[in-house]
């Protein structure tokens, strides 16, 4: 088990280092030490422009399989996410409202973002129970896109009433999702936030369990009494949302994520929250390396960590390692 | 240490339904018992033991749980195996049952030796090692109740409150179980548990408590309560008690 987790790290600690000295410049695709060293435009690019977006690939990653693991942990759905539930929309829709009401001012939109993600969770809560089928994975979904076509013709609104010259491209942007444009000014003011998610949840990697147990079993052992329950969905939307609120809606990855880590590392939250992390990370600055290196221009990292997802997760239903029943 | 549960008077109505679901429930259980609560669907088995797992509070009467010199005590592990529950996907038996050491690892602890010895201990006990590393969604009927009733035994809880154990059991582990149950009782623990099968009460039970819609037919130790009129009174059909091996045995029909 500690081996695996061993091998992960290694792992990841290797595509990130590779990725660092992958790119188009100074030439297509590697680059040696030795010719970074001699070249000092090089290694400012690779400093000021390649190490800020390696950072951010990898929180993005990190974030958000840790929050799809939560989430499909809490609604006993392994199609769960972000995305599925409505959540990413809903957090795009309000850092779009923060664009084109405060420009790009930082601390807005992430608060927007957030305050918009948990008004979606609430109401995925208590829309699905609302809607009465018989399987409970089938009402979440159905919440799901509800609440998603709601905030996606919220997003629509904004775009039609926005100023087509500043605020228009700045939130098309975000819906392409993708990390061009990340500099260290951009991604450090929402790098605490992210990492306060983390550190908690993983912190809680043991108490998470108790989220997938039938609610008057939890009671009987003490565990996952609702205020604590809240407070982890409270602490994956904040992951979302922060995640959201600098790259825009990259979808997938925690759709995907935590059913691979499932099926190599077991459902128990002592090895999935850490290896979900790893491979999360993985997983978005491998995707992320493509979109900035196969063509000359920059393909958004969102269409990537889709469609490498949606193949993988075909896979994975198609051989019966996720299965999709009450 | 508790070793009484006492239940006064205790009434209780689901929140917008007339109906009592329990009405003017008493009894006094002391400890290292086993206590089997008998009664058709609907008589308000499971509801009391969720009030007794306090996961509902009564409308009216009280449980308390009194210590050795009357006093009421609040320290109490209570284990509770419903009788049907939604069990988590992607966990292995195995780590399901590890799950019953929640109340004994601290917040952002995680579990330690100790605990896992106590699974592989209790899974051993249930002579399910064999399927630890399956998951609890591709076991039969039979084998998740064991896994859940190890998950039980390994949270290792001062009070047991079982909801039809024995459901899901065939003839031999059925038995194995009702041991298990007598031997919980040597470890001084209290168990109370649902049936619909008196056969079970008389076989290991210390004291039964009889229920009909909500009420108390009868309670107190077997052999003396359970007989003919009581029995009737409870399932509601014709009952026949013969003696097999100077055990009574109870059979539906006149």
């Amino acid at each position: 088990m500690k081996k695996k987790v061993f091998i992960l790290f290694i792992g990841l600690v290797l595509v990130m280092g590779i990725s660092l000295f992958v790119g188009r410049y100074p030439r297509p695709f590697f680059t040696p030490l030795r010719l970074v060293m001699q070249d000092e435009l090089a290694r400012t690019l690779i400093l000021h422009i390649r190490l800020p977006r390696l950072v951010a690939a990898a929180l993005l990653g990190a974030s958000l399989a840790l929050s799809g693991y939560i989430f499909q942990t809490i609604f006993a759905n392994p199609i769960a996410d972000g995305g599925v539930l409505g959540v990413n929309q809903a957090a795009g829709f309000g850092a779009a409202l923060a664009i084109i009401s405060s420009g790009y001012n930082f601390a807005q939109v992430q608060g927007s973002a957030l305050f918009f993600g948990i008004v979606s969770i609430i109401m995925v809560f208590f829309l699905s129970k609302f809607i009465k089928t018989e399987n409970t994975i089938i009402n979440q979904i159905f919440a799901g896109i509800a609440i998603s076509a709601i905030f996606s013709s919220g997003i629509g609104i904004i775009k039609y009433m926005a100023d087509p010259l500043q605020a228009l491209p700045n939130i098309v942007f975000w819906l392409l999702g993708d990390l061009s444009s990340i500099t260290w000014r951009r991604l450090l003011p929402v790098v605490p936030q992210i990492m306060i998610g983390i550190i908690i949840l993983y912190a809680m990697r043991w108490r998470v369990n108790a989220l997938a147990l039938d609610e008057n079993v939890a009671f009987s052992l003490g565990a996952g009494k609702k205020r604590e329950t809240y407070f982890i969905l409270i602490m994956a939307v904040l992951l979302t949302a922060s995640v959201i609120s600098y790259a825009g809606l990259v979808g997938w990855i925690g759709l995907i994520i935590p059913n691979i880590t499932r099926t190599i590392f077991g459902a128990t939250g002592q090895k999935a929250i850490p290896a979900a992390l790893m491979i999360g990370a993985a997983y978005a600055v491998f995707c992320d390396t493509l979109a900035r290196t196969l063509i000359p221009g920059e393909i958004p990292l969102g269409i990537f960590t889709a469609l490498i997802g949606a193949v993988l997760m075909v896979i994975l239903v198609g051989s019966g390692k996720i299965r999709i029943k009450d | 240490m508790i070793t009484t549960i006492q239940i006064r008077n205790l009434s209780f109505h689901y929140t917008g339904e007339e109906r009592l679901v329990l009405q003017g429930v008493d009894a006094r259980i002391g400890g290292d018992q086993i206590v089997a609560v008998l009664g058709n669907n609907g008589s308000g088995k499971t509801t009391l033991l969720l009030m007794l797992l306090q996961r509902l509070l009564p409308q009216q009467g009280e449980i308390s749980f009194l210590r050795e010199d009357g006093v009421i005590g609040t320290h109490l592990r209570i284990g509770y195996l419903p009788q049907i529950e939604k069990v988590p996907f992607g966990f292995t038996t195995q780590e399901y049952i590890l799950m019953g050491r929640f109340p004994w690892i601290e917040r952002f602890h995680m579990p330690e030796k100790a605990d896992q010895d106590k699974v592989y201990e209790v899974m051993q006990e249930l002579d399910i090692l064999h399927m630890a590393r399956k998951h609890l969604k591709d076991v039969s009927g039979g084998e998740l109740q064991k896994v859940r009733i190890a998950r039980m035994l390994a949270q290792d809880p001062d009070l047991f409150l079982m909801d039809e154990p024995a459901n899901h059991l065939d003839l031999k582990n059925r038995v194995e179980l009702l041991k298990i149950i007598k031997k919980l009782k040597e470890d001084k623990k209290i168990v109370i548990f649902t049936t619909h099968d008196p056969n079970d009460a008389v076989e290991i039970a210390d004291r039964v408590l009889l229920m009909r819609q909500g009420q108390k037919i009868a309670f107190g130790e077997t052999r003396r309560v359970l007989n003919q009129q009581t029995l009737q009174e409870t399932f509601d059909i014709p009952i026949t008690i013969r003696m097999v091996k100077r055990k009574p045995y109870i059979l539906s029909g006149g």
